[in-house]
């Protein structure tokens, strides 16, 4: 595995991927963003093949870099799932793929679980449908519902590689961090105050190099957690992450001031992902 | 006369007729709202409430001269005020810009006519005020206001544009800030004006918070009117007296000592999630012990300023790092809160976490008042 792992830089195949999720997520404010199902560009990601791209073949750096092009730009949409999906199986015409975890209260968290066609696997390679069984959906971030199942419901569902799934959770919330890191540098360039773009002033300049260096030590967390050696390291290295990108949404934030206070400017729906995400796989 | 320590007769009485007092008026429907929520219109209600009961119970205006229907007491009785109210969870007022910053103002360069206009008003809790100060382009860097206030006959013509206006739908009156002149330099072009918010050229506009609250407000002056005789102090010197308040010690005082019975409540409750709660989280969560302890160094600070005040000591320097010390910690706890993945108090540190973004930057963000501190406080060069 670890000679599979390289640095995530950017690969052509990433590049065409954030050009085109970018054009999507361009023609939407945030409220209408989260407003409709997007289910067009779904089509159109499964007619352009990428909902079979999985680690396995195209290989580890692209699948971690394209969950981290995901993970900047949000759409409402179970990507993650499909791209860590094992693919074996009835083919996934028509449904949603997704998966289960176990949550702290015994109850199970499907990510888009609450949709119509969501669908999870089961051992012997059928799909078991979800919606039926969802007791409760927690909308907090709009781009990751998560629903509740009840405990006896996944019996026979096949559960996930949580060393696969979790260095690609650690890299969609990488790129979400990323995103509000973006912001902030655009911001503090941009922002006049006391006749001066605000990034003149050596606080905000340091708040944003730690932010930087926060980040680069998550990536580095993205390869620790897919090297990792067992379930236990790869949460070890997810929980650290985790710790790191929080600190460079919440950082977002205080070098925005007031604006990344309001509803209307966004940021913190990327704030919102990335504790989601953290509450999807118990870190 | 106002007492010179907490030790003194004088405190203790007061701590005692106060004590008695507060504890049975606060309203039953606040004091369950944990177990039988409120909605905003209920809250409004009850905190508005809570200002007549406070003129009708004798206690409005602790630190406000006597002449002027206040207590004529001292930073002792106020920290009492404050910590006693606390503890009887008693309602936070929405009588704040008012009681600390507009009537304060209006007592130190008020006319009479202003004064007897507005400051009885403000106690008995019939006037609401707003503070009309920040703007889209003018956070920070306050003094770079650009709503103006035009001469015309009688009085000025303001437009322009208020933002992070709290209060602003309940208001009768703003204390405003406006740019009176277009020829002088900064900090001597703007003037203090007592605006009537109830007037057609005023038009509010809530603000979606992160949290999906809605506390804020934009405010759009269209040549509202504002007469000669609501210009507070000269013409000009606004910058100058917004700054110069003797309140503003208390201010600090005061808005620590809220923020204090916040985070104790907030610590409380991570401590008793931490024991009781299923917790999603496998991460080391933050020690509630060390948490608590910051927590009551915080009150312990501020008791000290206060007796330091009253005895007529210099305490700007350790009153200037008392709002970096509760918003950093604020934001610590709030953080630890939602970490926790706690399964039955999720939405409620989710709340609390969002809101609280908010304590590091209103009122002055942790970096201009770090630089305050270093430059003002400590003197190190600009």
């Amino acid at each position: 595995m670890l000679d599979q792992v390289t640095e995530t830089d950017v690969t052509v195949v990433s590049y065409e991927f954030d050009r085109m999720v970018a054009s999507h997520h361009r023609k939407f404010s945030w409220n209408e963003l989260y407003d409709r199902s997007h289910d067009h560009f779904w089509d159109g990601l499964a007619q352009g093949g990428w909902l079979d791209i999985r680690s396995g073949a195209a290989g580890l750096s692209t699948t971690l870099a394209l969950a981290e092009v995901w993970g900047r730009y949000l759409l409402p949409l179970p990507f993650l799932p499909s791209l860590v999906g094992d693919g074996d199986g009835e083919p996934a015409a028509g449904r949603r793929p997704t998966f289960a975890l176990r949550s702290a209260s015994g109850s199970w968290l499907v990510p888009f679980g609450d949709h119509p066609a969501a669908g999870i696997r089961s051992t012997n390679g059928d799909w078991i449908d979800v919606a039926s069984m969802v007791s409760g959906v927690d909308r907090f971030a709009p781009s990751l519902p998560l629903a509740t199942l009840s405990a006896d419901s996944m019996t026979g569902a096949r559960e996930p590689d949580v060393r696969v799934l979790l260095p690609h959770i650690v890299a969609e919330g990488l790129g979400a961090a990323w995103a509000c890191f973006d912001k902030a540098v655009n911001h503090a360039n941009s922002r006049v105050a006391y006749g001066k773009p605000i990034g003149s002033f050596q606080a905000i300049k340091h708040i944003i190099a730690d932010m930087y260096m926060n980040l680069e030590f998550a990536r580095s967390a993205v390869m620790w957690c897919a090297s990792a050696a067992d379930d236990e390291e790869a949460r070890l290295a997810a929980g650290t992450a985790f710790d790191l990108l929080e600190s460079v949404a919440e950082a977002s934030v205080q070098v925005h001031g007031g604006i990344a206070y309001t509803w209307e400017y966004g940021l913190h729906f990327s704030v919102r992902h990335l504790f989601a995400l953290a509450k999807l796989i118990g870190v | 006369m106002a007492a010179e320590s907490f030790d003194s007769d004088e405190a203790a009485d007061f701590r005692a007729r106060f004590r008695e007092w507060v504890t049975s008026a606060v309203p039953d429907k606040w004091a369950r709202r944990t177990t039988v929520p409120l909605d905003e219109r209920e809250e409004d209600e009850l905190r508005r409430g809570w200002g007549f009961a406070l003129w009708e119970g004798g206690f409005a205006g602790v630190t406000w001269p006597v002449e002027y229907g206040g207590l004529g007491l001292g930073p002792i009785e106020e920290f009492i005020f404050y910590e006693e109210a606390a503890r009887a969870g008693a309602p936070d007022a929405v009588d704040l810009v008012g009681k600390y910053l507009a009537g304060p103002a209006i007592i130190a360069y008020g006319t009479d006519g202003q004064k007897e206009r507005y400051l009885e008003r403000i106690l008995r809790g019939t006037d609401i005020w707003c503070e009309g100060f920040s703007e889209p382009e003018a956070g920070s860097d306050l003094a770079n206001v650009s709503t103006r206030a035009d001469p015309v006959p009688g009085g000025f013509a303001v437009s322009g544009q208020k933002t992070w206006t709290s209060f602003a739908h309940a208001a009768d009156k703003c204390y405003l800030l406006a740019k009176t002149s277009r020829t002088e330099r900064r900090h001597h072009n703007v003037s203090l004006l007592l605006l009537d918010m109830k007037q057609p050229g005023v038009a509010i506009s809530p603000i979606r918070q992160i949290s999906d609250r809605y506390e804020f407000n934009d405010v759009f002056f269209d040549e509202a009117y504002v007469a000669d005789s609501d210009l507070l102090g000269d013409l000009n010197e606004g910058w100058h007296l917004a700054g110069l308040t003797g309140f503003r010690r208390l201010r600090a005082l005061r808005e620590g000592l809220r923020r204090y019975a916040l985070i104790r409540h907030l610590v409380g409750r991570y401590r008793r999630c931490l024991d009781e709660c299923r917790t999603g989280r496998r991460r080391a969560s933050p020690d509630a012990e060390k948490l608590a302890g910051e927590t009551e160094l915080l009150r312990w600070h501020i008791r000290r300023l206060a007796q330091a005040q009253a005895r007529g000591h210099q305490t700007d320097g350790p009153a200037s790092v008392i709002k970096v010390y509760w918003s950093e910690l604020l934001q610590r706890t709030t953080h630890a809160g939602v970490a926790l993945q706690c399964a039955e108090h999720e939405d409620y540190w989710r709340l609390e976490f969002l809101e609280s973004r908010s304590a590091t930057i209103a009122g002055g963000t942790s970096e201009i008042q770090r630089n305050v501190v270093a430059e003002r406080t400590l003197g190190l060069p600009r």
